[in-house]
């Protein structure tokens, strides 16, 4: 397995779906203006059926159907570049993945090295996108894309609708959150959502906030009748809620009635959104971040005087999140000499000082020509060079 | 690769057919709207209040019957309806080719977007945007997520413009930063490679002359430790004259200023961060590329282990095995890994070094002493434990 198939499902997935959207969009272009069409030409017919019509008024006819049939022409084909037009998103991403596949099966030449490290920069700033879109830093998000150019290889233009909607719900509006509900209704049905029912639900409260009660009444009659059996006890809070004044200290009513619930919503659409696009629950970022830590992480990472600069589980922020973390699981020691960072192997062996401190002998033979004598890194102490000995690490 | 091909494979048939279908739709229209403009003409020839005759009114019936079923065809029949299958099928190619719900083999990733541990993630995530030079999405993001604590500028950013000028091909910037710092650098490539960017730059703008001019220059001082590299960018400098032909394969990538600029670019990162003892990866970066790596193996371990028994392991929160993390992907500290115990040293059981140099943990040890004698697993040479003594490897 490679990191391509184990990471990039949602980089097609999103656009496949858009895609499959756009493919039941044009189906239904196709259906209406197919029946527009028809209708025009059964009037053709029964005109032709009348006593006495005129060629004239056959051609009016005919002149709309004409002018039926130019319009399915320019919506079908209008339908069917969209539809390829997404597909296009789907097919860009797949030849990005490609570029990478291809340097991993190449020969490791440094340049096939820097394009590979090219690549997972750009993986590393697709990852940050996602992240960003999936917890609501719109802003941030078509700023990192726009910066590096990664707008066809990040959601950023499928998720506008979603910034909108939270901006609306954010100043208390709910219509376009409505909207989203009904253009998506089968799929959030089939997710089992309850986002209408909680808008819903919120128009009434706020019709109770400005004691429009009988209107409220009027609301729930239209749109509460019609809700799953699991959702009576929310109506029938909303219900009661009719008869206490609007500032109200009885739970539930109180916390009904809060303006937090809001941002609740907010939330909830964030999630059903995602939801709805992505089958995996958590973004890439922290999913690889964890793991990422998991495995660089070391007994050595928590401790100030064996911490490496180069380590993201020793360096702060990361390393608190680091210590919540299991170690890597180690059977075979790995290591590096701590002057020159390079491995120690039958090449470069590793040599104790007499205090107990171990580094590369090359390192040391270096340090001798230019100091005379070995001064511990971690401790100052002086020693001479033979007192140094050989350590056998199986 | 296969999994891109795969996919590709179904999505290059499905763009292939809808287009085909474009083509195919607006010809079949054009040819009613034509069809019908024909009838037109043909009853209104001689006057628009002329009655039908029998076989005018024919043909229209006919016209009107062609025209409702074949659109009604295009929408209901095997026209565009047909391509759901085409579509679903890329669908279903995504998901059989590449894991849905990686998340699933990193229980621990959910804890990472809670309210605790996501300020620190996020904190991170905005020191690595202020890394990369990024600082405007780094404000957009530091506002929108609300992060405290984290320095705008850094040492790091500098050096990434200057490389980030080199992929674009300018080296002058890397240049006077290398110029400064000669004394430090001198065993290094980085100032020869650079100079090489330099004098084919000037070779494409201003010509072979400059380019010459420059090399005699710059080049004498690296001549000893470059020579061949040398040589092959003189070589090069043949091709640079305008009208002259294909470069053979191994001048190709001197000519390439955007492949040279960002081999350069990587080269210099590595070097500046060694000198200025930086890590050339931010934490964030450092870990996802490590996260990355252990992902696959973690599907590719989980998909065989899917007996029960073993699934068990997996409520044990360790990585279950050991993942090599390449070259430049892990290995920050030294590990120390028992060779008796095949474990991890810890604090409470540290590496002690043998009086014949061979190396065991303090467990180990502890285990294979019989009173006050010891003998090396490795060697025959037998001992005190006593004598053996704690080292330290970082």
């Amino acid at each position: 397995m490679n990191e391509i198939r184990s990471l990039e499902h949602s980089t097609l997935k999103v656009p496949y779906e858009v895609f499959n959207k756009r493919y039941r969009n044009a189906q239904r272009v196709f259906d209406v203006e197919a029946r527009h069409v028809g209708t025009v030409a059964t009037e053709v017919d029964n005109a032709t059926k009348k006593q006495g019509v005129t060629s004239g008024e056959i051609d009016t006819l005919l002149g709309g159907m004409v002018e039926k049939l130019t319009t399915m022409k320019r919506k079908a084909s209008e339908a069917i570049a969209e539809e390829v037009q997404a597909a296009y998103v789907c097919k860009k991403r797949l030849e990005h993945l490609k570029e990478q596949a291809a340097a991993l099966t190449e020969p490791s030449t440094p340049q096939v090295k820097t394009s590979l490290n090219q690549w997972r920069k750009v993986r590393l700033d697709r990852m940050l996108v996602e992240y960003f879109l999936r917890n609501g830093y719109y802003d941030s998000a078509n700023k990192l894309a726009d910066a590096r150019g990664l707008r066809e290889l990040t959601n950023v233009d499928i998720y506008t609708v979603a910034a909108e909607v939270e901006a609306e719900l954010n100043s208390q509006r709910t219509a376009r959150c409505l909207q989203w509900c009904a253009d998506n209704k089968s799929k959030l049905r089939k997710l089992n959502s309850t986002m209408e029912f909680k808008i819903r639900i919120q128009e009434f409260i706020e019709l109770v906030r400005e004691d429009k009660r009988l209107e409220a009444v009027k609301y729930a009659k239209k749109h509460f009748s019609t809700f799953e059996e699991d959702q009576l006890k929310d109506i029938q809070h909303c219900m009661g809620m009719l008869a206490f004044p609007k500032d109200t200290e009885v739970e539930p009513y109180r916390s009904l009635l809060q303006p937090g619930r809001w941002e609740g919503l907010v939330k909830q659409f964030r999630w059903e959104h995602s939801r709805l696009l992505h089958p995996a629950r958590l973004a890439a970022l922290p999913v690889a971040l964890q793991l990422g830590l998991a495995a660089l992480n070391t007994p050595m990472c928590y401790s100030a005087a064996s911490r490496v600069a180069a380590c993201p589980a020793c360096q702060p922020p990361l390393a608190t999140l680091a210590a919540t973390l299991p170690h890597a699981h180690v059977s075979h020691s790995r290591l590096l000499c701590r002057i020159s960072r390079a491995p120690l192997n039958e090449h470069n062996h590793p040599m104790v000082l007499p205090n107990g401190q171990v580094y590369g002998e090359k390192a040391l033979k270096e340090m001798m020509k230019e100091h005379g004598s070995i001064i511990c890194p971690k401790t100052k102490e002086v020693f001479c060079m033979k007192r140094v000995e050989k350590v056998y690490v199986m | 690769m296969d999994s891109c091909l795969g996919v590709e494979q179904d999505l290059d048939k499905a763009l292939s057919k809808f287009r085909s279908l474009n083509d195919n739709s607006s010809k079949l229209l054009q040819n009613m709207i034509d069809q019908v403009e024909e009838v037109r003409r043909e009853i209104t020839k001689y006057s628009n209040d002329a009655q039908l005759s029998p076989a005018q009114t024919m043909l229209i019936n006919d016209l009107a019957a062609t025209v409702k079923t074949t659109t009604a065809q295009m929408s209901t029949g095997n026209y565009h309806r047909e391509l759901h299958a085409t579509v679903s099928r890329v669908g279903k190619s995504i998901d059989r080719h590449f894991i849905a719900d990686y998340a699933s083999v990193a229980p621990k990733a959910e804890s990472f977007c809670n309210d605790v541990n996501r300020p620190i993630m996020e904190q991170a995530i905005a020191q690595h945007l202020y890394r990369q030079g990024l600082e405007d999405v780094g404000d957009a993001f530091v506002s929108e997520a609300n992060i405290t604590g984290v320095e705008r500028t850094c040492t790091f950013a500098l050096l990434q413009r200057c490389a980030a000028a080199l992929a674009e091909g300018d080296p002058s910037a890397a240049l006077n930063w290398a110029e400064r710092r000669a004394h430090e650098l001198h065993n290094s490539p980085l100032p020869f490679t650079l100079h090489r960017m330099q004098a084919l730059k000037l070779a494409r703008e201003q010509g072979v002359g400059a380019a010459i001019e420059y090399a005699r220059r710059q080049f004498p001082l690296h001549a000893a430790r470059h020579e061949r590299a040398l040589q092959a960018a003189v070589c090069a400098l043949a091709w640079c004259t305008p009208g002259a032909g294909p470069a053979p394969p191994i001048y190709q990538h001197l000519l390439d200023p955007k492949a040279l600029g960002a081999e350069a670019a990587e080269l210099f990162i590595k070097e500046a961060c060694g000198l200025l003892r930086l890590a050339p990866l931010s934490p964030l970066a450092g870990a996802v590329l490590a996260g990355a790596r252990v992902l696959p193996a973690l599907h590719d371990i989980r998909s065989k282990m899917s007996h029960p028994h073993v699934i068990a392991a997996w409520s044990d929160d360790e990585l279950p095995f050991e993942v090599d993390l390449g070259e430049d992907g892990g290995g920050y500290h030294s590990v120390f890994a028992c060779p008796i115990l095949r474990q991890q040293a810890s604090e409470q059981n540290p590496p002690m070094r043998l009086l014949c140099g061979h190396v065991i943990s303090r467990d180990a040890l502890n285990k294979l002493a019989m009173g006050a004698k010891l003998k090396c697993p490795y060697c025959p040479m037998e001992q005190s434990p006593a004598e053996a003594r704690q080292i330290y490897f970082s």
